[in-house]
């Protein structure tokens, strides 16, 4: 059987999501939505430049990549809704990855209002892709609000730092009935490749690729990190020990014959 | 007459939201209009008559994670 990720009514073959942040050049996403092999990608709203120059991110992403509309701008869930709503009239289905966020130096989503957007966005029949501090019952709080899966924050965004929240993770990961997405922090392929070990449904990476010499190679190689540890996580490795186990028989190698020499 | 445009006052000439847009210089597809917070439909555009002190909000999308 496929192994593959139910967001909503939606399913997807890759766990990995990408985003269309921080590019040098919007020229480069066709190349990393290749390499990647990402079939779903995030874009943000913003107003118009009255005078600046016009790129459509929309021209650089195939269709058949599914995109997921952020919020960010968002400091309380009802501009949240806006920024949604604006979203799907833009054409960009009911999905949307919901960000609401008032503490500017760190980044840190802001739950309790989280939780209202996610409801709200729900009631209107929206798909609400949270991304949360990870803490386990705002989680809980999360899912029973309506979100479709869960997005925890492995450290603060674009930080590079990796899976700093890993125990709160592991909680929601344990606890949670809906997917569970790694957003943020991610900035090495061993990171991914450890959230999905964990058990992790799927991780999303932008900076990390964005940012690097060469994005669609960087692409690459998270994509192969994900699936390498989604693989793991579905053969379940073994425990950890504290003592060694060998791996080559003990006896000695021809026989124990110490009196000859 | 007098718009909010994106947060800005400006002087405009044109009367319906479709002109204001074509004023732009990007493709009118990819964006998204609201009038005093009512997102207002492609297909409404041309018949849609902006008032004095209305308060457009032209969004597109753009980058982000």
């Amino acid at each position: 059987m496929a192994d593959t990720l139910k967001i909503g009514q939606m399913e997807f073959a890759s766990r990995l999501f990408t985003g269309t942040g921080k590019f040098s050049t919007p020229s480069h996403i066709p190349k990393v939505l290749e390499k990647s092999g990402s079939e779903m990608i995030t874009v943000a709203l913003r107003r118009v430049d009255r005078q600046g120059k016009q790129n459509n991110i929309l021209d650089y992403i195939p269709e058949t990549v599914t995109l997921l509309p952020n919020t960010s701008g968002a400091r309380t869930a009802e501009e949240a809704v806006r920024i949604a709503e604006i979203a799907r009239a833009a054409g960009c289905g009911d999905l949307v990855k919901i960000e609401v966020i008032r503490d500017m130096t760190h980044l840190l989503p802001d739950n309790a209002e989280t939780v209202k957007a996610t409801r709200m966005l729900a009631d209107r029949g929206f798909t609400p892709l949270p991304y949360m501090t990870p803490d386990p019952p705002a989680a809980k709080a999360l899912e029973k609000a309506g979100a479709a899966a869960v997005m925890p924050l492995g450290s603060p965004i674009g930080s590079n730092r990796g899976l700093e929240n890993k125990e709160m993770i592991a909680i929601i990961i344990e606890a949670s009935r809906v997917p569970v997405v790694v957003d943020a922090g991610i900035g090495r392929p061993s990171h991914a490749a450890e959230a999905m070990e964990m058990g992790a449904d799927a991780v999303l990476v932008n900076t990390a690729i964005a940012t690097s010499a060469d994005p669609a190679g960087m692409a690459e190689a998270f994509s192969l990190a994900v699936r390498a540890g989604r693989k793991a996580f579905l053969n379940r490795m073994p425990e950890a020990l504290d003592s060694a186990s060998a791996s080559s028989p003990l006896t000695g190698f021809l026989d124990e014959c110490h009196d000859v020499l | 007459m007098r718009l909010i445009v994106n947060g800005e006052h400006c002087q405009t000439e044109c009367s319906t939201l479709e002109q204001l847009i074509a004023q732009q210089e990007l493709n009118p597809d990819s964006v998204v209009a609201e009038v005093n917070r009512e997102i207002v439909k492609k297909q409404n555009r041309a018949a849609f008559r902006l008032k004095n002190e209305d308060r457009v909000e032209l969004v597109r999308f753009v980058g982000g994670g």
